[in-house]
């Protein structure tokens, strides 16, 4: 299953589609601590977090995250948003907690 | 290829940069065609290495030598220094403050993703003075 279409069923908010959009989702990751995060995430993963702050687009840029999705309809500040599209990352929105959607990928994969 | 040198200068006051000097590593890794797992460790030890100067060490210069073996890292700042190193190298150590927490720092991992992601480490410190940090990750798979 690829990003879009992950978008589509889960019924996602498109932030920043990125460069990633068409790629194939191979795995799940959840977790709000940066540098678990960082040695977590593997190439290809759907990332759910309910952090919003800027360094979440360096993580997900160096683990080749497929996408970042942010949880709990957490506010996302208009440069994230912003720096997400210039830098190719894919962004995504739930108003679901990280288990609902951890659940819901785990079923669509 | 032969030996190929970056330099990077990390600011120590802008979190909305912290992290771009080891995207761009990573942008020269690839374009000089290392392998992606390799470009992983290298990336993922070096942004935590960096993250540690912006939000422990207030900035730091970082070198990085690439040659067809390896890739080899030297961290350095000017900042307080670590007391304990071995202290500071455990799993879940952190003294970062409320407000980096809030963002997400201070599982205190970042020192042993380091550890793990490089095939040789090395911490230089002295409390007061600053810390340099030396890593090397092999390219040879
Ligand atoms: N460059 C540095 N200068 C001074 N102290 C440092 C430096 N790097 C690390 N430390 C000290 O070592 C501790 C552990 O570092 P480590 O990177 O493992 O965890 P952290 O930065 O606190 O949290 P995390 O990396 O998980 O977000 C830090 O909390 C800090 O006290
Ligand atoms: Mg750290």
């Amino acid at each position: 299953m690829t990003v879009k279409e992950l978008a589509e069923v889960l019924n996602l908010e498109i932030i920043s589609k990125g460069a990633q959009f068409d790629a194939t989702v191979e795995g799940c990751f959840a977790g709000d601590l940066l540098s678990l995060a960082m040695s977590g995430v593997q190439s290809g993963d759907v990332w759910v977090t309910v952090q919003t702050n800027v360094n979440i687009l360096g993580i997900a840029a160096l683990t080749d995250a497929a996408c970042v999705l942010v949880a709990n309809g957490m506010n996302i500040p208009s440069e994230v948003s912003a720096k997400a599209a210039e830098e190719g990352i894919c962004l995504l929105r739930s108003g679901k907690g990280a288990y609902e959607l951890c659940c819901l990928i785990g079923k669509s994969l | 290829m032969s030996s190929f040198k970056v330099q990077y200068t990390v600011d120590g006051e802008d979190f909305s940069i912290a992290g771009d000097a080891s995207r761009k590593l990573k942008k020269v890794l690839q374009n000089l065609g290392v392998a992606p797992q390799i470009i992983r460790k290298a990336t993922v030890a070096m942004y935590e290495g960096e993250i540690n100067m912006v939000i422990h060490a207030d900035g730091g210069v970082i070198d990085v030598e690439i040659t067809p073996e390896k890739i080899h890292i030297f961290l350095r700042d000017k900042g307080p220094g670590i007391p304990n190193v071995s202290l500071a190298m455990t799993e879940g150590y952190s003294t970062a403050s409320d407000n980096v927490r809030e963002l997400g720092f201070g599982a205190g991992m970042g020192l042993p993703n380091m550890q793990k992601y490089t095939d040789y480490m090395n911490i230089t410190t002295e409390v007061g003075v600053g810390t340099t940090i030396e890593m090397i990750v092999n390219t040879a798979v």
